[in-house]
């Protein structure tokens, strides 16, 4: 058995694992995944690991190795396949068969990604075939990677927005926000101002700070919203944000100054 | 105007327009409150009173009316013709009631959050309580 046979399955095997890499990428923008692990162990340093989502480990990676690897040896099931009913010995391979590679690793793409016939089931379709396999391990990835953007978001949103005053935000942060958004349309003002409308007023301030931040988020990067939040040091509850509320009641007592002078 | 300002604007105008529309009752009640107190003030034979007169009740019956980025611009009227109508009459018998349409028109513009109905109304209580002082 020479080296080439072990070299044009890995190369196949390979080919799979790029295709499901590619995928991935496409649909689940991958980056969440990778940086996953890191965010968590940042975040969890700079809130001393009190944090009971962030223990709660919601990892996709053993699904998406587990998808990759199955898109793999399907990749080289196929060339096997291609070998066998080609009536070509499997272990007589003295080349990079580049040619037969190509096809099956597409065939195993193919392969993997068919039904034979689908059926209607609670109202959806059932797809029988390899599909299902691959519709059901996407499926529990998306679903891992959706629950850590959201145990991301939240801790980054709690991390950014912590000390924020939230009447004082409300005014100001999206104002600011929205000048660093491009394409922030008529429609898209609209929605904030009735998402920020949304926010229970009787809760407390930490979360209508976090909805806040989230809502705003959904427009600009959280970068922009922690970078704005820094350069307002008025919305945190230090000296400048006291002294900018102290400034509000003094407006708020003028008005009421007035009314005692004119009722006495 | 840049796009930036554009948008700016325009989300300052939805943000303020939404806690108008909040404080709409109040805001509505205060209105009412001078238009009736605006009943009791006698104004005699003065043109400039009387004309000052109707130009409120017009305002305080198009503000409860209005959209309410408008109703901003009926507070701003209001408190325009109360600045003269206080000129006018402050040294009459309808003090009283001027005191008391001042006192409603301060609600207005704390609830209002508008600077231009703030400092009309600062200055109409202002007018009412130095000529006192």
């Amino acid at each position: 058995m020479s080296n080439f046979v072990w070299i044009n399955f890995v190369i196949v095997f390979f080919f799979g694992i790029l295709w499901g890499i590619l995928e991935l990428v496409i649909n689940y923008e991958l980056k969440y995944v990778g940086t996953s692990r890191r965010m968590r162990k940042k975040l969890k340093e700079k809130t001393e690991g009190d944090d009971a989502v962030l223990d709660k480990e919601e990892s996709a990676v053993g699904y998406i190795f587990l998808y990759l690897l199955l898109n793999g040896l399907v990749s080289v099931l196929a060339y096997y396949a291609l070998k066998f009913f080609s009536n070509e010995a499997i272990m007589d391979i003295n080349s990079i068969e580049v040619p037969k590679l190509i096809i099956a690793g597409f065939g195993g793409v193919v392969v993997l990604r068919s039904s034979i016939f689908s059926i209607p089931f609670n109202g959806s379709t059932l797809e029988i075939g390899l599909i299902s396999v691959v519709q059901a391990l996407l499926d529990k990835i998306e679903k891992k990677i959706k629950h850590n953007i959201a145990a991301n978001r939240i801790c980054e949103i709690y991390e950014i927005m912590k000390d924020v005053d939230y009447d004082i935000a409300k005014e100001e942060l999206p104002d600011l926000c929205i000048t660093y958004i491009d394409g922030f349309s008529d429609k898209d003002s609209k929605d904030l101002v009735n998402a920020i409308k949304e926010i229970n007023g009787n809760l407390s301030n930490i979360n209508k700070c976090m909805q806040l931040g989230r809502e705003i988020a959904r427009y600009c990067d959280v970068e922009i919203l922690k970078r704005a939040i820094k350069k307002l040091p008025v919305l945190k509850e230090g000296k400048e944000g006291k002294a900018m509320r102290l400034g509000n009641a003094q407006t708020k007592d003028e008005f009421e100054i007035r009314k005692e002078k004119l009722l006495r | 105007m840049m796009e930036t300002e554009k948008r700016q604007f325009s989300f300052a105008a939805d943000l303020k327009a939404y806690q108008i529309s909040e404080n709409a009752v109040s805001l509505d009640e205060n209105a009412k409150q001078i238009g009736l107190l605006l009943d009791q003030i006698e104004i005699g034979n003065s043109k400039v009173a009387m004309d000052n007169l109707a130009s409120i009740k017009d305002a305080v019956a198009e503000s409860q009316i209005a959209s309410p980025m408008n109703r901003v611009n009926e507070y701003v009227k209001l408190g325009e013709h109360m600045q003269f109508l206080v000129m006018e009459l402050n040294h009459t018998e309808n003090k009283k009631y001027l005191k008391q349409m001042a006192v409603c028109y301060l609600d207005i513009a704390k609830l209002s959050n508008d600077d231009r109905v703030k400092n009309l109304s600062f200055a109409v209580a202002d007018q009412l309580i130095d000529d006192e002082d």
